[in-house]
């Protein structure tokens, strides 16, 4: 028997019985659609972020703390095991080191071979950005030092990057273009922002001040930073960030919190600090050599296998409800084909009386069941699909409409997956039925009523 | 042609041992027409079905064309029911979805013909019986005479040396079954195929070259061409 007949041949049986094989072929559509729909937006999910990700960062980069844990990890590292013996000078529950940085430390950094440069970032609060020729203010989520070489990866959509050295200029988000009121992007090159500080005394510097009394009393004191706008940035989860140099960032830093400890010896908040490789080759090998000086630090590797170990277990999780359903509808499937196989019994005997071997009829039956979770799978693939495309349609009219890379119906060989699972699973559903099929006494078969 | 020995087959039912086939023994010639008759549960259908290769002996042994049945495994079992022997059975057991064309293709579709030489086969072979206008037609579409006809023609379509009929005109008036017997007699003289016909009916009896008559699972009688005169009585 040809191979083309025997799937004609499944084929039309499969339809003899039409509303219980589309009752069948519904019940693993469910399954299918689940992880179809699991496939097609985690990994968008998971491809949006990475850009993100990557956009403000680079493979020479090693986050280094001061700490010899970093900070979280003790935290990380004590779920799921069990108590760990006291040592002498520890503290009994979970505690946060907070070493800090000094001058020294970052000189003795810089010294390990491998490193470029050590950067420290400071990122003054904010309290709102305007064009000089506007009144309009906006709001700054997060006004950071961004080192020429995090910025790699990073689009621009007008002007060019900011160098570490361009004092007084500035590089700003996407999204401040339309909400300050321009059309285009390049309208804002070479335009003055003005960025207002609000000093916000920290402790130190209160306590410095030792008169509780004035703290109350302080008057508000701010200061208006003046910068020309050199690059807009396309649009990034950090809708609402400007870019500014090393310098300016230090100063406004300082001013914001009313010292000038910042990122000197007496800084309490100096736990952070980015390291610049020669080359991304050695992360492991400088990360290795600055841990053993008695810091801690994570590299670009590290960091980005968190990301995806997280989406990995997403992933999973979500899809084995979908394998779930799908091992639950084998049984849907397993039903509808022994039923099959006695209305088809005397049939079945007519067929193996003028020549199908055992090996024909197992095959007939196997390949309706393959084809019910084809059918199945392929339905829920357009489903699922269907789904994620709705919801990139809108999200992205809604609450995701200034991402406009973020895909939720992402389309990759992944989405065969389900499919190829349903044929999977109802194939496997289909060989007991299939094989007692085969087994069937001719004589008796042909006298079956 | 076909070749008998000592055949036995028994069956159980609880205690009760039943004697389908007891040590039967005899021979067919190519192309000779043969009547089997006898009473119910006298073993005639038993008999069909293992010289068809639908079911084993317990002892003994049947060989047609050469091929000793007991040795043929699953694939070339199929393939002898397939090639060599054609059945036809008193309910006609055509498949009731598909037209008479389709009935008659798929032992060929077995066969592993070509889609094209198939149809046109069955189409011949449905023309010979008489059904070149109801090709397309579904088996409730048809008469009883016109189904067996389909019948016939799927048995006769892959050129079988064996046509083995069991009460082929048992559910038949008698003008149908009339015209059924003569084409069982055509085919044999056309194609020289060997007939080996189960019958409660007088006139394929008469008109059969030999007719056995069995009783409790054996041969009590064997008649060929001139004697028949002699069986009519036990015919019933
Ligand atoms: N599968 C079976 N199980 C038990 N007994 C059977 C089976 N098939 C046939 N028999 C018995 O074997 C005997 C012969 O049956 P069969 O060949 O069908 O007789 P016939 O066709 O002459 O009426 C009968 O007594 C019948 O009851
Ligand atoms: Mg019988």
């Amino acid at each position: 028997m040809k191979f083309i007949d025997s799937i004609q041949i499944a084929f039309s049986n499969l339809f003899r019985q039409k509303l219980r094989t589309l009752l069948t072929i519904f019940s693993i559509v469910i399954g299918a659609t689940l992880i179809s729909l699991v496939y097609a937006v985690i990994p968008g999910f998971e491809n949006f972020l990475n850009a993100q990700f990557n956009s403000m960062n680079s493979p020479k980069l090693i986050e280094i703390y001061a700490s010899k844990e970093r900070p979280g990890q003790e935290f990380m590292g004590s779920i799921g095991s069990g108590p760990e013996e006291y040592k002498e000078g520890d503290s009994g529950s979970i505690s946060f080191d907070f070493a800090t940085f000094k001058d020294a430390d970052m000189e003795k950094i810089s010294q390990v071979d491998g490193v470029k440069k050590v950067h420290e970032i400071p990122m003054p609060t904010v309290e709102y950005a305007k064009m000089e020729e506007k009144d309009k203010r906006l709001k700054v989520s997060y006004a950071v030092y961004l080192p020429e070489f995090l910025q790699e990866n990073l689009n621009l959509v007008a002007g060019e990057k900011l160098k570490d050295s361009n004092s007084g200029k500035m590089m700003l988000a996407n999204q401040f273009v339309e909400s300050f009121g321009y059309s285009n992007a390049e309208e804002m090159i070479g335009k003055t922002i003005i960025l207002r500080v609000k000093q916000q005394p920290t402790f130190d510097a209160v306590a410095s001040i030792a008169v509780p009394s004035s703290v109350t009393a302080m008057e508000e004191k701010v200061k208006d930073y003046k910068f020309e706008v050199v690059g807009i940035t396309e649009k990034t989860i950090l809708s609402s960030a400007v870019y500014l140099s090393y310098t300016d960032a230090l100063e406004m830093s300082r001013f914001a919190r009313g010292s000038d400890n910042v990122l000197t010896d007496k800084d309490e908040q100096r736990i952070v600090a980015w390291v610049e490789l020669d080359s991304a080759d050695r992360a492991d090998e400088v990360k290795k050599k600055i841990e053993e000086l008695g810091y801690s630090g994570m590299t670009y590797e590290e960091s980005q296998n968190i990301l995806n170990d997280i989406f990995g277990v997403l992933t999973i999780a979500f899809s084995s409800f979908g394998v779930l359903a799908m091992a639950v509808s084998s049984l849907g499937i397993l039903n509808t084909l022994v039923m099959a196989v006695y209305e088809r019994t005397r049939e079945i005997g007519v067929m193996k009386a003028i020549g199908a071997t055992k090996k024909t009829v197992a095959l007939l039956f196997t390949l309706e069941a393959a084809l019910i979770g084809l059918f199945g799978g392929l339905i829920g693939l357009g489903l699922g699909f269907g789904i994620a495309e709705l919801l990139n349609i809108i999200g992205h009219k809604t609450v995701l409409s200034a991402f406009d890379t973020l895909d939720l119906s992402n389309v990759s060989s992944l989405l065969l997956l389900a499919p190829g699972l349903s044929v999977v699973v109802a194939t496997i559903a289909g060989i007991y039925p299939a094989i007692r099929a085969s087994k069937l006494d001719p004589v008796k078969a042909l006298h079956y009523e | 042609m076909i070749s008998i020995k000592n055949a036995k087959k028994t069956y159980r039912m609880g205690d009760e041992e039943i004697k389908a086939l007891d040590d039967v023994t005899f021979d067919v010639k190519q192309g000779e027409f043969i009547a089997i008759i006898g009473p119910s549960g006298s073993g005639k259908s038993t008999l069909l079905h293992t010289i068809g290769g639908l079911d084993s002996l317990d002892n003994g042994s049947i060989t047609v064309d050469g091929d000793d049945l007991a040795v043929l495994k699953d694939r070339d079992l199929a393939r002898y029911r397939n090639k060599t022997v054609g059945f036809i059975f008193q309910n006609f057991n055509l498949q009731s979805r598909y037209t008479a064309l389709d009935n008659v293709e798929l032992g060929l579709i077995f066969a592993g013909m070509p889609k094209k030489e198939r149809k046109e086969k069955a189409r011949a072979a449905l023309e010979k019986v008489g059904l070149a206008d109801r090709v397309s037609h579904k088996p409730t579409e048809l008469s009883g005479g016109q189904q067996q006809r389909v019948s016939i023609a799927r048995a006769m379509v892959n050129s079988p040396k064996v046509i083995l009929a069991d009460e082929p005109t048992g559910n038949l008036d008698s003008k149908s079954g009339e015209k059924i017997i003569e084409l069982l007699h055509d085919l044999q003289q056309k194609m020289n195929v060997t007939i080996l016909v189960v019958t409660h009916d007088d006139r394929i009896a008469h008109k059969a070259d030999r007719i056995l008559r069995i009783l409790d699972g054996k041969i009590v009688e064997d008649v060929t061409n001139g004697k028949k005169e002699a069986v009519k009585e036990y015919t019933d």
